[in-house]
């Protein structure tokens, strides 16, 4: 079977979960003819539809140089998601500028499998550089606070 | 002397004017006042600064493959909370018209495209710069964008007012039908296939559904989880889909990409015939651009490839059209530009988004406390049209800044790749955490970019998932109003001349692609079962 089939079932199950969770929402019989439980209804039903549609009419076998047949390097793909999974993990024990530095020079890292040295180096000082910046772009123009961390720094609008 | 009765009716007469008049003012009657009010308010030093700054954003991340205007304005969402509402959105209307110009630089030496909308670009474009014309080519995709960049806008200034009168006669009903028009557009006319199409915009919509249901106070698909309750932000959803996804698609890709790119000879200039032959391809980009821009779901890419195809039947050169014909350039890089200009018509006359771009600039619009729509015009009028006067600043610092400065521009796709998805990678993290101060948020992007990535990888539109992750929730009131104010009455969809326009024409968009699907199939069908038969014979 192709794997758009694969996919368009796929698609039919997450269309009955959505049906599932619509159906959890509680609605009073004092609502009016449409009450909050009707459009989820719809939009799960036009999602198992959709699912079988696709199922049905999976369209033309992919082109060479259609993104369903790249070929992709999964292993680097699983980096960086584990990558981001760590750095959210981190983010509030290690605080925002151990956490981002680190999330900075391995995605750089990640992309330049296997990094030699000397960019390894360059990568961590960039990404130190990165972060400086970054914390001026953002954390800097909110009346936000990043978590402390193991760094003990607080990044509270413009104040450190 | 006057009766009484007959000087009471004057002074009526007076005051019926003089709101006719500030009717017209406000509405667009008087255009021409009111773009010399829109340029008062943009020809300042700061908001100028913001255009040039939105440009050169705009002309960078259209230079720079995988990342476009929607990606780069969401994610300059929470850096621009601060500012005035006509600074963030001059920058955005920069960004987005800036992204046009940018694309066509990396398809004509590169063979890359910046942008989706720069793909056609970059069959002829490249070809031309392989045969040592890179420089015409250039500048015919930088002044035909000039010229259809204004066009658009001066159309945009001409149609919005009248669309804003039009739309004043609008109710929930039409509302209702309208954003469902803009939907199903989206589903009949984004990517190849209907029902992935269908898919992408039900889950938009789904997406939309998450969280308190402000008219009963129910939670909704939020499981328990009290962060779930406020929903999920669109721009939240763009940053996933666009930034996150695109950064684990790269991380899987990148090793194995390979970019030939082309040095750039001679000048920057056209030469006689050149010019001859790109004008008519302009205009023709200009009108073709414009008119899709308008249509919800075109956007960009579809005014490119028809531009393209209106240049195979008309251009005089047609039959160079693959092996270097300059029309080829000049025509889709001036629809891809006037398409911009196009989108932005329903967005500011409707408040309805026709594409994932003018989607996220809705939610801009939301976070201040805007609605764009008729009484935008009203009440906003120094925005809007301060917005419409620096669209033509924009165009006109376009070409200044992208002709003479292209091969600075082409020194951006030096950039390590590494270095520049590992900082959109971040900033978007950061973005969304800033914005809700906290890490569950971080979460649900990482969730959304692996959504993105999928999506991507079968092939899935994304623009769709934007659209109704924007529109579900206003879908959803206009529909509920409608029945509130007729009382349960579905009817009201149907008897009411406006939207029961709108209503067929939302079936029709609904069954045209279902109908095409089971044709193409049966023919399919037909054709193998054709061979099989034709094979037994031999």
């Amino acid at each position: 079977m192709r794997a758009i089939r694969w996919v368009a079932l796929v698609i039919v199950l997450f269309g009955a979960f959505y049906l599932w969770g619509a159906l959890q929402i509680r609605e009073s019989t004092t609502y009016a003819a449409v009450g909050p439980r009707f459009m989820p209804n719809a939009i799960g039903i036009g999602i198992v539809l959709s699912g079988v549609w696709l199922f049905a009419f999976p369209g033309a076998p992919p082109a060479p140089d259609s993104p369903e047949a790249a070929s992709l390097d999964w292993l680097s793909i699983g980096l960086m998601l584990g990558l981001v999974a760590v750095y959210i993990a981190l983010f509030r024990v290690a605080g925002y500028v151990l956490a981002t530095t680190l999330l900075l020079w391995g995605g750089r890292a990640n992309f330049r499998r296997p990094p030699s040295s000397r960019a390894r180096r360059r990568d961590c000082g960039g990404a130190v550089g990165d972060n400086l910046l970054r914390l001026f772009a953002i954390i800097a123009h909110q009346p936000a606070a990043s978590p402390v961390g193991l760094l003990r720094v607080r990044l509270e609008g413009v104040v450190l | 002397m006057l009766p009484l009765r007959s000087f009471a009716s004057l002074r009526l007469g007076v005051k019926v004017g003089a709101i006719q008049k500030e009717k017209d003012r406000l509405f667009g009657g008087d255009i021409w006042a009111n773009l010399v009010n829109g340029f008062s308010v943009v020809l300042t030093p700061q908001h100028l600064l913001f255009v040039m700054l939105g440009v050169t954003i705009g002309t960078a991340i259209g230079v720079l493959p995988g990342i476009g205007p929607s990606l780069t304005i969401s994610l300059l969402l929470p850096v621009t909370f601060g500012l005035e509402p006509i600074s963030a959105f001059v920058m955005f209307g920069g960004i987005f018209y800036g992204a046009m110009y940018g694309g066509s630089t990396t398809s004509i030496l590169v063979n890359t495209p910046g942008e989706s909308s720069s793909v056609v670009t970059a069959i002829d474009g490249f070809q031309m710069a392989k045969k040592g014309r890179g420089g015409a080519a250039l500048a015919t995709a930088a002044i035909g964008s000039f010229f259809a960049g204004t066009f658009a806008t001066l159309m945009l200034m001409l149609m919005a007012p009248l669309l804003v009168r039009f739309a004043l006669q609008f109710g929930a009903p039409e509302y209702f039908a309208l954003m469902l028009l803009a939907l199903s557009a989206v589903t009949g006319l984004a990517g190849q296939s209907a029902p992935k199409a269908f898919f992408a915009t039900l889950l938009g919509l789904g997406l939309g559904m998450v969280g308190i249901d402000l008219q009963t106070g129910q939670a909704r698909f939020t499981f328990g989880n009290l962060n779930l309750l406020g929903g999920i932000d669109p721009v939240m959803v763009a940053i996933g889909l666009f930034a996150v996804g695109e950064v684990f698609w790269a991380a899987g890709t990148l090793k194995r990409t390979f970019e030939e790119t082309v040095t750039l000879r001679g000048s920057l200039m056209m030469n006689r015939e050149e010019w001859r032959r790109s004008w008519p391809a302009w205009a023709r980009g200009s009108v073709i651009g414009f008119i899709i821009g308008v249509l919800p779901g075109a956007g960009a890419t579809i005014a490119s490839f028809l531009s393209y195809n209106a240049e195979q039947r008309f251009a005089k050169g047609k039959a160079e059209l693959g092996q270097g014909a300059i029309e080829g350039v000049a025509g889709p890089e001036a629809a891809n530009n006037a398409s911009a200009g196009g989108a932005l018509v329903p967005l500011l006359a409707l408040g309805i988004p026709g594409s994932a771009t003018t989607a996220v600039m809705l939610v801009a619009f939301q976070i201040y406390g805007l609605r764009p729509g008729p009484l935008l015009f009203q009440q906003q009028a120094d925005l809007v049209w301060g917005l419409i006067a620096s669209l033509y600043i924009a165009n006109l610092a376009l070409l200044v800044l992208n002709l003479p400065m292209v091969r600075m521009w082409i020194k951006l796709l030096d950039v390590p790749k590494p270095v520049l998805y590992a900082g959109i990678l971040t900033f978007s993290l950061l973005g969304v955490y800033a914005d809700t101060q906290n890490t569950f948020s971080m979460v649900l992007l990482l969730a959304l970019g692996v959504l993105g990535f999928l999506l991507r990888r079968y092939d899935f539109p994304l623009a769709p998932v934007v659209l109704g992750a924007v529109l579900g929730p206003l879908i959803e009131q206009e529909f509920r109003r409608s029945l509130a104010i007729s009382v349960n009455d579905y009817s009201v969809f149907f008897t009411r001349p406006l939207a029961l326009v709108l209503m067929t024409l939302v079936i029709m968009s609904f069954l045209v692609p279902l109908f095409n699907a089971i044709w193409k199939a049966s023919r399919r069908r037909a054709a193998v079962s054709a061979g099989a038969v034709g094979e037994i014979e031999d």
